[in-house]
């Protein structure tokens, strides 16, 4: 990956996206293979270090896992107030930026459970980017979103990351997200059970070969019956 | 300029000030930078402000918003403020800042703290609520088990059996071992009194009438309360967040029916015998302190206890623990129901079945108590 880019995951459901993910943020340890962060091989690393490579690490889970006990305001602040020495009217205003960052100002006060769909996905990037990590994860952030909403964040990922510069790595099978934002896509495959295919999305789309990929792209089913295909 | 302190200050003539930024203008740094704002205008009395970021290599949003902070400030205060040198890829993020935002009220404000009186009334219609919760809950229950009597093939028994596992099995162990222990305790203090008048072997009498009568029932619904009773208020409340109890109710299923008749089943089933085991245990705790320390025969501990032991505090054991074990089930099931949120919810869901199972589990001994003594 390069500093900067969005870089897009995708592959048809069940062909390993999010648990690569969970592998690469160490929610998961591989059971073969090595993951490298920033040049660092993580296998090396003690639990400590691990921990401190993480802390540059955002990530936005799939139900957003915002914490239903707490204010979408004291979400945010949460790692601030454990990771920096900054007081607390500092923490806020920081709070309040974030929040209007992703066009929900005034939401502080709100519980999770008050948020639609949407809302909670933003203000888990709000949450995922409080400590300005230089890297950002987010799995699935289109799922069970309507097209407009969905649309939307899309345009938000691509306005934070044009405006922070923070990498950001997207595991999605939607190709409108995919077309609407990603520098540079990977292809997975079940069956392979690893890349089949990497590059710009648009090129992808028009100049791969491999009917694995293009069907991806076409939203063609193979009929593995009479291996007749269908749009 | 020093990496502790980025950023250095110069004036040029009267109140025509320059603060230099240098380096990392980041989140790291925002706690140094953050006072500034105010010593700066304070201190300098600026009438116009320049900000150099010439030397600045790097800026996150929480460095922008010093930035904008600043600006902000010098607007409120009436000073022409500039910023130079920032390069047109890194001023990208002050653009991000939304200004309205830093300033925007709550869109849903704090609940005011409440008076006593207030709280003192909420409690009270919380109280009457949640009684009228469990009256209807229990009319709701009651209809299910007798339906599911007509309908016994519609009972789930799968299920009736893995609970009759999971309270009377998986529960046996630590009923067992606390009853043991328990009757151990009584045995040894009521030694030390006894003996005293050479009656010793009115241990075993006082051991098993005890338990019998009282506490085998209560300490076993006690445990099982705790065990079991919080079990199935975490599992029914964990549905209830993901939309299961909804689904089966979309399904045409009574989410009565269908969770709670096979626990309150396998609680009617289990919890009368782990009574039982809960006794024999405690026995055996006092026999142990009676042979051991009281030098009486097993023969004569167990004769004088079955001496003790009359039908009638059997049966009213019995009968006890078959209610206690309806209101254990119940209440967690209830409680589980009652469900509203995530996680927080399911765990004050847990804690609240335990609460009010063993508060029930006294109001109701007390009654059994009253009720016995006058049928006796």
């Amino acid at each position: 990956m390069n500093a900067g880019e969005i870089f897009v995951i995708m592959g048809g459901s069940g062909c390993g996206k999010s648990t690569l993910l969970k592998h690469v943020i160490g929610i998961e340890q591989p059971a073969e293979g090595k993951i490298w962060i920033n040049g660092v091989d993580t296998s090396l690393l003690d639990d400590v270090a691990l921990r401190g490579l993480h802390m540059g690490i955002g990530m936005l889970f799939q139900s957003s896992a915002l914490f239903g006990s707490m204010t979408i305001g004291e979400n945010i602040a949460l790692p601030l107030t454990e990771f920096t020495p900054l007081s607390r009217p500092d923490i806020w205003s920081i709070v309040k930026m974030k929040l209007g960052m992703v066009e929900l100002a005034g939401y502080d006060n709100h519980f999770p459970a008050e948020l639609s769909g949407g809302m909670k996905k933003r203000a888990g990037i709000a949450r995922a980017m409080a400590l300005e990590p230089a890297m950002l994860f987010l799995d699935e952030p289109s799922a069970g979103l309507d097209p407009v909403t969905s649309a939307g964040l899309d345009l938000l990922i691509k306005k934070l990351n044009e405006g922070t510069g923070t990498t950001m790595v997207i595991v999605t099978h939607e190709l409108e997200t995919i077309f609407n934002i990603a520098h540079r896509v990977i292809m997975l495959d079940k069956d392979v059970k690893g890349i089949i295919a990497q590059g710009d999305p648009r090129r992808l789309r028009t100049e791969s070969k491999d009917p694995r990929v293009t069907d991806f792209f076409n939203r063609r089913v193979t009929d593995k019956t009479n291996e007749g295909t269908r749009s | 300029m020093s990496d502790s302190v980025p950023y250095e200050i110069t004036t040029h003539g009267a109140g025509d000030i320059t603060l230099i930024l240098s380096g990392r203008l980041d989140l790291a740094r925002f706690g140094v930078l953050s006072p500034l704002i105010h010593t700066l205008f304070e201190s300098y009395k600026p009438l116009k402000l320049d900000v150099d970021m010439t030397g600045i290599d790097y800026i996150d949003s929480t460095g922008a918003l010093f930035i904008v902070k600043l600006e902000d400030e010098a607007r409120a205060r009436n000073v022409p403020f500039a910023v130079h040198g920032l390069s047109k890829e890194k001023m990208g993020i002050l653009g991000l800042i939304d200004r309205q935002a830093l300033t925007a009220p709550s869109l849903a404000p704090r609940e005011r703290n409440l008076k006593i009186i207030e709280q003192l009334g909420n409690s009270t219609l919380e109280a009457f609520q949640d009684i009228y919760d469990i009256i209807s809950f229990s009319g709701e229950l009651i209809y299910e088990l007798v339906r599911s009597s007509t309908h016994v093939r519609k009972v789930r028994w799968g299920d009736v059996v893995s609970y009759m596992k999971k309270v009377g099995v998986d529960g046996l162990p630590i009923v067992g071992l606390i009853s043991f222990l328990l009757g151990l305790i009584m045995a040894f203090m009521s030694s030390l009194q006894l003996k005293q008048f050479g009656a010793n072997i009115y241990v075993a009498s006082l051991v098993a009438v005890a338990m019998i009568r009282e506490l085998g029932p209560i300490m076993t619904a006690i445990i099982v309360a705790g065990r079991s009773g919080s079990a199935f208020a975490a599992e029914i409340g964990t549905m209830k967040v993901n939309e299961e109890v909804d689904a089966l109710a979309t399904m045409g299923f009574s989410p009565v029916r269908f969770l709670t008749v096979p626990k309150v089943i396998a609680s009617l089933l289990t919890v009368p015998v782990l009574t039982i085991f809960s006794s024999i245990f405690a026995i055996m705790g006092g026999m142990i302190v009676g042979v051991v320390g009281l030098n009486l025969t097993i023969f004569t501990y167990v004769q004088q206890t079955m001496k003790a032991i009359a039908i009638f505090d059997v049966v009213s054991g019995l009968v006890k623990s078959v209610v206690f074990a309806i209101t254990i089930s119940a209440i967690g099931c209830q409680r589980g129901f009652k469900v509203r949120g995530g996680a927080e919810a399911v765990g004050n869901a847990t804690t609240s079945a335990v609460v009010t199972s063993i508060f029930l589990i006294i109001v109701i001994d007390s009654t059994f108590a009253i009720i016995l003594h006058y049928i006796h």
